[in-house]
């Protein structure tokens, strides 16, 4: 879980420490690694519906596959801000 | 021999108030006045306040300069023309972020793409390449830019402005705070930091809280509010957006730890800016980080959010282990203030130029004549 190179014995008893208390918790809560995520997934229901779409979006864009029409999104994003800012310079 | 006053000019492709080449080039600018070198900084796009002397680039306002260091730190549309000018040149290499980590955003992808093909441009048109750090000096290596040396990223020689009390800090509050500083963007990875902080928050009765200060890349900025959201961590996560020199000073001084779980990084000033400070760190070993931590701090070894937690929770509930990373983190301070200082800056700059000009009669002051 962690290393400390400039002090090799400090390593082993946080190491310890750490690992008892992960056991621990692996013990009191039933699938704890993936706890995170189930709490996101039933935490992400309480978003306002154009939230969790917009989450969904990210989500997958960030955290796994590629959501290809994203890029073009914000590349019309970037071309909109350019657009008004040259409009805004001329007036 | 040649008795004209020396001047090096620098050119970044932009420049604004607050991003790291810009602070690097006003360093340096600042490091050779104060050894009687002149010299100006050019950039194509300037967004800096005016107190910044930052100059229009045109080619015809180099022409007065002994050497010209170009900064490159992404695709720089200006470079060929750059390079085909008479004036002798050398590079001071920042790192590009790799392109994988922009596939949502075309723009910075191509800046990305541009900018790691144009390093082989460099190549017989200067007379030396630095890099900012060993890491990056090796990626110079890889694309036939031999014999690349490292250029001092920072002045660690010059005390800090601010000081903070750590020890007392730590134990004003029951809540631990928890630090990264830079900018929302995949590549630094906050997303695990909030995953992280939410395992943290399952552990005991101390509460810990994150502080993710810096600017953001828009829509990485929007999944990372909603993340924390939907984690129900929407009053143990504070998003900063930019800060003042002042603002970022406070930050440091209510940090419990410096936490970074970047998967890319060049050098990471912010590491260098905990040391400082004496706020021990919590970082992945990845990329330009293993190196400016040296043997410092303490070190993930998984990227599993709850592992993550249970280290930083037993390191922190453990004051001797903290102490003595600190005494760690303040030689490695030492260590890099060796590489990183404002004299460094002159040699490497006065080496140049003396290659240039031809040896070096004698010295005479206020102005370097070599």
């Amino acid at each position: 879980m962690i290393r400390i190179p400039s002090h090799p014995e400090l390593e082993t008893r946080i190491e310890q420490a750490a690992a008892k208390s992960f056991a621990l918790k692996a013990k009191e809560i039933t699938g704890y690694l993936g706890l995170g995520e189930r709490a996101v997934v039933s935490g992400s229901r309480k978003l306002k519906a154009s939230e969790r779409l917009t989450f969904h979006f990210l989500q997958r864009q960030f955290e796994g596959d590629e959501v290809f029409v994203l890029r073009h999104l914000v590349s019309a994003g970037r071309l909109v801000r350019s657009t008004l800012r040259r409009l805004r310079g001329k007036a | 021999m040649n008795k004209q006053p020396i001047a090096i000019h620098q050119f970044h492709y932009s420049a604004s108030g607050a991003d790291a080449v810009t602070n690097h080039m006003l360093l340096i600018q600042s490091a050779l006045r104060e050894a009687g070198i002149g010299g100006e900084i050019f950039a194509v796009h300037r967004k800096a306040p005016e107190s910044i002397a930052v100059r229009p680039f045109d080619v015809a306002s180099l022409w007065d300069a002994d050497l010209l260091l170009i900064h490159h730190s992404h695709g720089n549309p200006a470079l060929p023309k750059l390079l085909e000018t008479e004036i002798p040149k050398a590079l001071i290499y920042h790192n590009i972020t790799p392109p994988h980590f922009f596939n949502h955003d075309s723009h910075m992808a191509s800046l990305s793409k541009l900018g790691r093909k144009q390093l082989g441009l460099f190549e017989g048109k200067i007379l030396k390449a630095f890099g900012d750090s060993k890491f990056n000096c090796s990626e110079l290596e890889l694309v036939g830019l031999r014999k690349a040396e490292v250029f001092p990223l920072l002045d660690l020689q010059s005390p800090l402005k601010v000081r903070t009390a750590p020890l007392q800090r730590r134990r004003v509050s029951g809540t631990r705070t928890l630090l990264f500083v830079g900018k929302l963007t995949p590549h630094k990875n906050q997303a695990l930091l909030i995953r992280t902080l939410f395992y943290l928050n399952q552990l005991s009765s101390v509460k810990y809280r994150l502080v993710l200060a810096g600017r953001s890349d828009l829509l990485f900025a929007e999944y990372l509010r909603l993340l924390t959201r939907s984690l129900g961590l929407d009053h143990q996560v504070t998003f900063t957006g930019p800060v003042s020199a002042e603002e970022l000073e406070g930050h440091y001084a209510q940090a419990d730890a410096f936490v970074c779980a970047s998967l890319h990084e060049g050098f990471c000033v912010p590491l260098v800016e905990s040391m400082q400070r004496q706020v021990p760190i919590f970082a992945l070993p990845r990329t330009g980080v293993r190196e400016t931590l040296g043997r410092a701090g303490f070190r993930f070894t998984s990227l599993e959010a709850s592992k993550m937690a249970h280290a930083i929770h037993a390191s922190l509930s453990d004051e001797t282990a903290i102490e003595q990373v600190l005494t760690a983190q303040d030689q490695q301070l030492i260590t890099l203030g060796v590489a990183h200082n404002r004299r460094k800056i002159v040699d490497l700059c006065s080496a140049l130029v003396k290659r240039l000009r031809g040896p070096e009669p004698h010295r005479q002051s206020p102005e370097v004549y070599l």
